[in-house]
């Protein structure tokens, strides 16, 4: 038991000793440890026992069960070491109550012996936690060989994926600060340098972009480089890794692994760093596919957009862009979004999620909705509905205006 | 005012040469203090009193808990059910920012600072505080950063960038209102003041000890009030530094979070966290202070190993420097510099476990008497046990990037700041009502309180350790259905109703005693230290005689010692050992009162209100007001005309008495 193996306990000859008391017999002492010992088990157990799809100690892969092999011990120690203190303070709060007014206990006041263990043996065991921690953390931090890359950029309030182009792995993606080409007239006539504008993600070859869903090949490590276009996100798929932080300016890289046999897979993920208005809208899935699946997925990705084929949906790209959708999207699976900087320093700032195959995805608005017919229509007629402070703007369409706009996205398959 | 009873070694000397008295009579004499009275507003508003600015803090800072509450309720109400709909998302987020910043600045610092201004000058045997008036503008600065921060709701909208401020979100690009100014400005307001207190508590603890009390014979509280004002004193200057920087990205188009034009918002998290972390201690040291003082009392026993007691408290305000970076192991920092934050993490968590474990051993072979006070301090420790333990684990790196940034992180600081820091507090109330107020308060209604508080304390914040691990994170407005999340939460909802209610029998408790409370005699708990050996209330002066300290536990020894067997038996009654010649109050000078300190704190949000809405005239209406108190602070004779001290000195300012005044409690004339 664990209650027989505390150093409190251990010590006690010793604080007989030196408090001169009585210990009760031993059942007393169990009975008391019992009663937290139950209320925890019992509410732990219960919570193991739903379905929660972010759930952080049901990892699916080699990295979020390195963190959970990790916490777990952590976990049973701090829980067995409550449950002593817990014993003892109502082992105190039962025997030691005050008799009568003229009960004087013995004034005791320390015992360095005692005070010295226990300040030595935590300190010890801590230090023996931190060796596990600290390896932990570095094996983190290791960037694995044939690793896939990603490049994952946060907006306010979805997430942009870049892919490397289908047959390679490598993205290196680098930030530049570009001068503001709004500000280049006015810098002329005060005779100044060009104001910085943010700083742009440059990727060293073309890629294939996406949004809210990340799709990734089963069985294989994948490095994600993740920045952000707005305010700070933290990028957090708790069945796959721990977080890190989406910070403007610079880049910071995670791992995330699955298991081969973890295909067809839809893992839950969400930012988790307040973000602004629709923080709690900013959540993701991630879609784990087979290796040959993925490449098929990816291939056709970065095919070019699809040209509508209904008189309906015909109708609805002429409203694509006579409403000003494109002012905001893509529709080239190469283009990503505000990041994306020609050599001139003139920004194509499109500030929404790139369209070009938006048909396939399940999911839209920051993944908070799925994509269907209603929920499109839905989205068009007020997009503040589905996602509180939304960047979309657009004028008020009629239904057949929105009819026929909906008809045009799900054909962009 | 010097109030020290012994005559002066000799007469110090002032700039320009001449004695105080001199300097006193040269007085300009341009403006008159106010007398003092005891009755009406007026004598509340102009007071230096040390009790009764602890009065003031007491009650206004319950006042912005009830608020601070009714913002938790309607976060509560809002994730009771998934995708609730009580709030829309931009009111929660301002919901749960005013509910951290209020609960944090404005309520449980506060309510720390009323303790430190009622029970420090009265534990270490002294009149007042060194400064009284700048006690004064302490507390009137922080009436008038709190009054600014919530006049956000009637000016277009409450501060909505969370508790802490990250940056870019509450740059002006993305969030262009003026709710973020209120909060930067608010807190720059109530920075100013607890740095000043900070300076007063120090130099009153360095400077005005009763005879005999050497450092290591104070008492515990009076030590972490020692301890949190350093922390306080080196720590509001950081967060005055990044809020002064935010402040000029937002006013005046700085970049110092811009990472467009080579500013770094990771810059904000350090200066926010290396403040924020030291304010965590700020928070728990006077909690931990005042369970020490109750503990040992009602179990009849020294409080277990006093110095290490006292040294661990100093080793959590050295430590707690070295650790703010655990609030970031998801930024990206690296290895090296996550495992040197994870292990200093680890071992912050040593001098707290022997505190904790001290306080364990002052119980073992107790005589306990569980009153209302002692529950409250054991149920401190059971639930810092929980959170202390919970903060374990978040020191492995690895295992917080799942945790941070969750609610398990918001159950670990609610076991420590509500479960350890207010059930400390509240204990300190039931300690020393009697003491402040003369009156019992109810023991029936307090162990209503308690046990109402304990267990709606466990139902709303224990569930948020399994939504914590279950996935959910912090501030969102809404969760969707289906993630496991629903029944726990609705749970959290429900413990926070029970907390409520605990509080309004807390309420009715204070009302009902005072209205038909027992008198307190002097001696309710058979306590042990300096502030009980007075009356209940104690006069303005706190001590006819200042007594003279021999132990920590001065006040115990002088009503018991030991026979010749060596048990400890009672020697005399506390009525006994207090039994003392009154002693003529003229011939003990107390500060006069003023109304500058109200007039200076006047102007901060004078000035606020004009750089907020950049109407720089009013800044400069704030100016003039802030240096024409600032003026009358300065002129105003050092003591009021026909104080006690004039009472046969006719016109003038009785300089043969003031002369009789040592300046041994380091005090500039009329501080």
């Amino acid at each position: 038991m664990i209650f027989r193996r505390s150093p409190t306990l251990r010590a006690r000859p010793l604080m007989r000793k030196a408090l001169f008391v009585q210990f009760p017999r031993r059942h007393h002492r169990r009975a008391a440890a019992l009663i937290p010992l139950a209320v925890i088990s019992s509410s732990v157990l219960s919570a193991c026992a739903k379905n929660a799809p972010q759930d952080t100690f049901k990892p699916e892969g080699p990295a979020a069960r390195d963190i959970t092999r990790l916490a777990v011990p952590v976990f049973a120690i701090s829980v067995g070491i409550g449950i002593v203190v817990y014993a003892v303070i109502l082992f105190c709060a039962v025997k030691f109550r005050r008799k009568g007014d003229d009960h004087i206990p013995k004034q005791v006041h320390g015992n360095s012996t005692l005070e010295i263990a226990w300040t030595i043996v935590p300190a010890a065991l801590l230090a023996g936690v931190g060796v596990f921690s600290v390896g932990a953390v570095f094996k983190q931090a290791r960037e694995p060989k044939d690793a896939y890359n990603i490049t994952v950029v946060g907006h306010q309030w979805w997430w942009e994926y870049q892919y490397p182009q289908p047959g390679q792995t490598k993205l290196s993606p680098k930030l530049v600060t570009m001068p503001d080409p709004n500000d280049k007239d006015v810098a002329k006539k005060q005779g100044r340098e060009q104001k910085n504008l943010a700083n742009v993600l440059k990727q060293a070859g073309p890629v294939v972009v996406s949004a809210n869903e990340l799709h990734v090949p089963a069985g294989r490590n994948i490095r994600l480089a993740i920045t952000s276009n707005d305010v700070m996100h933290n990028y957090w798929v708790p069945k796959l890794a721990g977080k890190i932080y989406a910070i403007p300016g610079r880049i910071n890289h995670l791992t995330l692994n699955s298991d081969l046999n973890d295909a067809g897979k839809l893992i839950y993920g969400q930012c988790a760093e307040f973000c602004g208005t629709s923080h709690a809208n900013m959540r993701f899935k991630v879609r784990i596919d087979s290796p040959a699946d993925f490449e098929k997925w990816l291939a056709h990705q970065a095919s070019p957009v699809a040209e509508p084929t209904t008189d309906l949906a015909k109708a609805g790209k002429e409203l694509f862009s006579s409403v000003g959708c494109t002012a905001c999207h893509w529709r080239e699976s190469s283009k990503t979004n505000g990041f994306e900087a020609d050599d001139t320093g003139a920004l194509g700032i499109k500030i929404g999620p790139n369209l070009t195959h938006v048909g396939e995805r399940k999911h839209f608005a920051g993944a908070t909705a799925e994509l269907n017919t209603p929920n499109l229509k839905a989205w068009l007629r007020n997009p503040q509905l589905f996602k509180p402070g939304a960047k979309m703007v657009i004028r008020k369409l009629n239904e057949d205006e929105v009819t026929k706009l909906v008809a045009y996205i799900e054909s962009l398959k | 005012m010097a109030i020290v009873l012994e005559p002066p070694s000799s007469s110090p000397a002032f700039p320009g040469g001449g004695s105080i008295s001199s300097y006193i009579a040269a007085d300009p004499g341009l403006l008159r203090r106010p007398k003092e009275t005891t009755k009406g507003v007026w004598s509340w508003v102009t007071t230096v009193d040390h009790k009764r600015i602890g009065i003031m803090y007491g009650v206004a800072s319950i006042l912005f808990f009830m608020i601070g509450g009714i913002e938790a309720l309607l976060i509560r109400l809002q994730l009771a059910r998934p995708n609730g709909d009580v709030l829309s998302a931009n009111v929660y987020n301002e919901m749960f920012t005013m509910h951290g910043t209020t609960m944090v600045f404005l309520v449980v610092m506060p309510l720390s600072a009323a303790f430190f201004n009622y029970f420090l000058p009265l534990q270490i045997g002294a009149r007042d505080v060194a400064f009284p008036r700048l006690n004064a503008f302490s507390w009137w600065c922080y009436v008038a950063g709190g009054i600014f921060i919530y006049s956000s709701f009637f000016l277009g909208g409450a501060p909505n960038g969370g508790w802490f401020g990250y940056a870019p979100n509450t740059s002006i690009t993305f969030s262009p209102g003026h709710n973020i100014d209120f909060w930067i400005f608010g807190l720059q307001i109530l920075g100013i003041g607890s740095t000043v207190s900070a300076v007063n508590f120090i130099t009153t603890i360095i400077n005005m000890r009763a005879p005999g009390m050497a450092f290591l014979r104070m008492p515990v509280f009076t030590w972490m009030t020692f301890v949190s004002s350093f922390l306080m004193l080196f720590a509001m200057p950081i967060i005055t530094v990044a809020l002064f920087l935010l402040m000029f990205d937002r006013t005046f188009g700085a970049n110092f979070f811009n990472p467009g034009a080579g500013g770094d918002p990771v810059l904000w998290q350090h200066l926010f966290w290396l403040f924020g972390h030291p304010e965590v201690y700020i928070l728990i040291l006077p909690a931990m202070g005042i369970v020490s003082e109750v503990l040992p009392t009602f179990a009849r026993k020294p409080l277990f190993g006093y110095p290490v007691v006292v040294f661990s408290g100093i080793a959590i305000g050295f430590m707690g420097w070295g650790v703010w970076a655990h609030h970031m192991f998801a930024v990206g920092l690296g290895p090296v510099a996550v495992s040197a934050f994870g292990i200093s993490t680890m071992f912050i968590a040593v001098p707290t476990g022997v505190k904790i474990f001290n306080w364990t051993a002052t119980l073992w072979g107790g005589a306990i008497r569980f009153t209302t006070a002692m529950l409250f301090s054991v149920g401190f420790i059971t639930t810092f046990v929980i959170g202390g333990l919970s903060g374990v684990t978040h020191s492995l790196v690895a295992s917080d990037t799942q945790q941070t940034d969750t609610y398990y992180i918001v159950a670990h600081f609610h076991y420590v700041l509500f479960g350890g820091a207010l059930m400390g507090l509240f204990s300190g109330f039931y300690y020393w009502w009697p003491k402040i107020f003369g009156k019992m308060l109810n023991e029936k209604l307090g162990k209503v309180h308690f046990w109402l508080m304990l267990i709606g304390m466990h139902v709303t914040f224990f569930p948020m350790h399994i939504v914590g691990l279950e996935g959910q994170p912090r501030r969102m407005y809404r969760y969707d259905k289906g993630m496991g999340l629903d029944f726990w939460n609705l749970v959290e909802t429900i413990g926070a109703f029970i907390i409520a209610l605990s509080l309004v029998v807390f309420l009715y408790n204070a009302i009902h005693t005072a209205r038909k409370g027992v008198a307190a005699p002097r001696d309710p708990w058979d306590a042990r230290t300096v502030e009980w050996m007075t009356e209940s209330p104690p006069k303005p002066w706190n001590f006819d005689h200042v007594p003279t300290v021999h132990t920590v536990d001065e006040f115990w020894h002088r009503k018991y010692a030991e026979d010749e067997s060596g048990t400890m038996r009672r020697v005399a009654t506390a009525e006994q050992v207090l039994a003392a010649d009154p002693v003529d109050p003229s011939t003990i000078h107390m500060p006069s009162p003023s109304f500058w300190p109200l007039v200076v704190a006047l102007g901060l949000p004078v000035m606020a209100y004009g750089v907020l809405y950049r109407a720089w005239p009013l800044v400069g209406v704030g100016v003039v007001v802030l240096l024409s108190g600032v003026f009358g602070w300065t002129l105003e004779p050092s003591a009021a005309p026909h104080d006690d001290l004039d009472h046969h000195g006719g016109g003038d300012h009785g300089g043969g008495e003031l002369a009789s005044i040592s300046t041994a409690g380091a005090l500039p004339a009329g501080a």
